[in-house]
């Protein structure tokens, strides 16, 4: 009685339907959770997908399976709907527009350039893949990764190439987080000593009125110029005039604190259970990864050539290192331009005057998949 | 597609971001302009091309350095940073 009882409850565990792919993704998912929670790796989003990982992979638990006829589908599943509608980058963005001050880029405005000429990787990553066999649909969600913004991969990729979400969105997030360690050696390289001691002056004030009309000004250009960029590019400055238009106070609080904290958890957990190691050890997966990595060192060249471009022109007036700020990981890039700037002088303060480009990073990579989507979608 | 379509889409990708941003750029500097004009008191000033000596202190800050430092921005929006400095500290009684 006991051995059959035994034996059933043997035969209904997981442990008899595991595979080796699975074995792998958690053992993927135990090296992100040590990543988020050790090395404090956007410990935010990586320890959310980490668990997805581990969730999604244990057998049986049916969290993804579809809801087919009558039967409910998984937990999981319905939260997915959110990615797989693209509601929750939007909703990502509307805090972190929420959480944004764009005084640094109003008050040098040619800042934008900067967040332009980021956005180089994109479209270097974007031939590359090609090369690599990938359709123009994979391709301008792989390249997208050069953004380095990872609510704009998710949206993209969700439309164009669902089936690389998993690979995309740990790509894109593994990069920002390694952002400290990929940018200093290209910034040396293509700058000398002299550039990067150069200490900027302080920038204008700006008005409350240029702050308040800025997301408005945006979202109508943008969006007549893009439509497909609307709802990142629209759900991004209402957050921002939520913040400054100071009417809305309690408004601003939920979309900066308790929404974005709770789309968060959603958006990692679902990103994380769609990395089911049948499809995610692929060799598909490696070219990705590769294809994340150069598209982001290309983006951070990008910034960098356009800012000693404008160090020239202004006679030495810009330092060129906030250049490579205008990748969108915020603020961790604008951080790094400030470390890097510290250390060849140490009265250099280049935090504030990185943040201009990496706001305008967040706006060109919001731009750039409003036009790969608009290509491909 | 080939390698040649991926170049041209991607060269018209980055065009239409640096086109895009670069709209953005020119409209920022027209608005602040606009701003700047109708904040200034005395605006026949700027057509009748007379030089202006009132200066206007906007903004003091402190930098972790220590120094105090101030921003001081003149009638036509030429702004110059000065450092001060306390040179003597008097006891008030």
């Amino acid at each position: 009685m006991i051995i059959d009882a035994l034996e059933k409850l043997w035969q209904q565990s997981g442990f008899i339907d595991i595979t080796w792919q699975q074995i792998v993704m958690i053992c993927i998912a135990f090296v992100l959770l040590f990543l988020a929670i050790v090395k404090k790796f956007e410990p935010m989003l990586l320890l959310t997908i980490a668990f997805g990982v581990l969730l999604a992979n244990l057998p049986k638990t049916g969290l993804m399976a579809e809801a087919i006829g009558d039967e409910n589908g998984g937990l999981l599943y319905y939260l997915y709907q959110g990615v797989k509608k693209g509601i929750y980058p939007s909703l990502i963005f509307l805090g972190i527009g929420a959480m944004t001050d764009f005084g640094p880029l109003l008050s040098r405005p040619s800042n934008l350039l900067l967040g332009a000429g980021a956005q180089l990787g994109i479209c270097i990553a974007l031939v590359v893949a090609i090369a690599f066999n990938f359709t123009a649909a994979e391709a301008a969600s792989i390249a997208i990764i050069g953004g380095a913004d990872g609510p704009t991969a998710i949206f993209l990729t969700s439309k164009l190439a669902p089936h690389l979400l998993p690979a995309i969105a740990i790509a894109a997030y593994s990069y920002m987080a390694l952002i400290p360690m990929i940018q200093p050696p290209i910034m040396k390289l293509l700058t000398t000593k002299k550039e990067r001691e150069i200490v900027m002056k302080e920038p204008r004030n700006v008005s409350k009125v240029e702050k308040i009309c800025f997301p408005v000004l945006v979202t109508v250009v943008c969006i007549l110029l893009l439509p497909s960029v609307a709802p990142l590019i629209g759900m991004f400055m209402l957050g921002n005039l939520f913040k400054e238009s100071g009417v809305v106070e309690r408004l601003s609080d939920t979309a900066k604190n308790a929404l974005i904290n709770i789309v968060t958890i959603f958006l990692g957990l679902t990103v994380g259970a769609t990395a089911v190691g049948e499809t995610f050890l692929s060799p598909d997966t490696i070219k990705i990864i590769f294809l994340g990595l150069f598209a982001f060192v290309f983006s951070t060249v990008g910034g960098l050539l356009i800012a000693k471009l404008m160090s020239f022109i202004s006679k030495g007036k810009i330092n060129p290192l906030i250049g490579s700020a205008g990748v969108s990981a915020v603020p961790m890039a604008a951080r790094v331009s400030q470390i890097e700037g510290q250390k060849a002088n140490k009265n250099n303060y280049l935090l504030m005057h990185a943040m201009g480009p990496n706001v305008a990073g967040v706006i060109g990579s919001a731009v750039a998949a409003g036009i790969l989507l608009a290509l491909f979608g | 597609m080939t390698i040649i379509e991926s170049i041209q889409i991607a060269l018209f990708c980055f065009a239409v971001v640096f086109g895009v941003l670069t709209v953005l750029y020119l409209l920022i500097k027209l608005f602040s302009f606009i701003i700047d004009f109708i904040k200034m008191p005395d605006k026949k000033n700027l057509f009748k091309n007379k030089k202006i000596n009132k200066i206007t202190v906007e903004n003091v800050s402190k930098k972790n350095t220590g120094l105090v430092f101030t921003t001081v921005t003149d009638e036509q929006g030429n702004i110059t940073t000065y450092e001060l400095n306390i040179k003597t500290v008097k006891d008030d009684k």
